[in-house]
């Protein structure tokens, strides 16, 4: 899929030290930003609400 | 349905986060509670849309034909994400034609008070809280006391105030 290989593009640059490399030439700092974690580390407690729904049968 | 469960980290992938869900608590109005576990896996925004959830619940009382651990997975149309992290919003069933089978939607925040569930304590979920309360939605039954009560907007606006 093209949204996945682009961000594994992106993050092989960052590992390979070059988008560091790129913005420092561009007299920008490279600042790495946290990788995932949207949902933070936890244990969170998560709260159902509506329209959370249960529906059986057809 | 309402109620609640456990989010935690397990490891983060090269495009996709997994965590385990664990402590499922659902009750649900004239019908069963849900209790159980299982994973989440979120691809990690904003590059990578995906969401998928597998959980495996026990219906109290036994529903049948649903006795025994039912083991549920995220519906192939809500393979997508549609709402930012750290709220989540996925629907699963435990039949892949749905018929018979049991579909729950998931919408859920890390607060309580979160009444419009955008992720964060705002004054609109005074306000959203309120109107839910004055239409008798059962969701406004905020101490789950199966009355409506002024008791309830209290209760809900200690949680408001504590950032619960």
């Amino acid at each position: 899929m093209q949204v996945a290989s682009t961000t594994v593009f992106i993050k092989s640059l960052a590992a390979a030290g070059l988008l560091a490399a790129l913005s420092g030439a561009c007299g920008l700092e490279w600042v790495p930003t946290a990788r995932g974690q949207d949902y933070g580390t936890g244990p969170h407690t998560y709260y159902l609400h509506e329209p959370s729904s249960y529906q059986q049968g057809c | 349905m309402r109620g609640t469960f456990a989010l935690s980290l397990i490891t983060v992938g090269n495009a996709t986060d997994f965590y385990a869900i664990s402590d499922v608590n659902w009750s649900v109005s004239s019908g069963p509670t849900l209790n159980g576990s299982g994973t989440f896996a979120a691809g990690q925004a904003p590059f990578n849309p995906s969401q998928h959830m597998s959980l495996d619940l026990t219906f109290s009382p036994a529903t049948p034909p649903w006795t025994g651990v039912q083991h549920f997975d995220t519906t192939t149309a809500a393979g997508a994400r549609t709402v930012a992290p750290p709220v989540i919003s996925i629907q699963l069933a435990n039949s892949e034609t749905g018929c018979p089978g049991v579909r729950v939607w998931v919408v859920a925040s890390r607060y309580r008070s979160d009444w419009d569930a955008s992720g964060t304590i705002s004054v609109t979920d005074i306000f959203g809280y309120l109107n839910a309360w004055f239409a008798g939605s059962g969701y406004a039954d905020f101490n789950a006391s199966n009355t409506l009560e002024v008791q309830d907007i209290f209760d809900f606006l200690g949680a408001w105030f504590g950032g619960i």
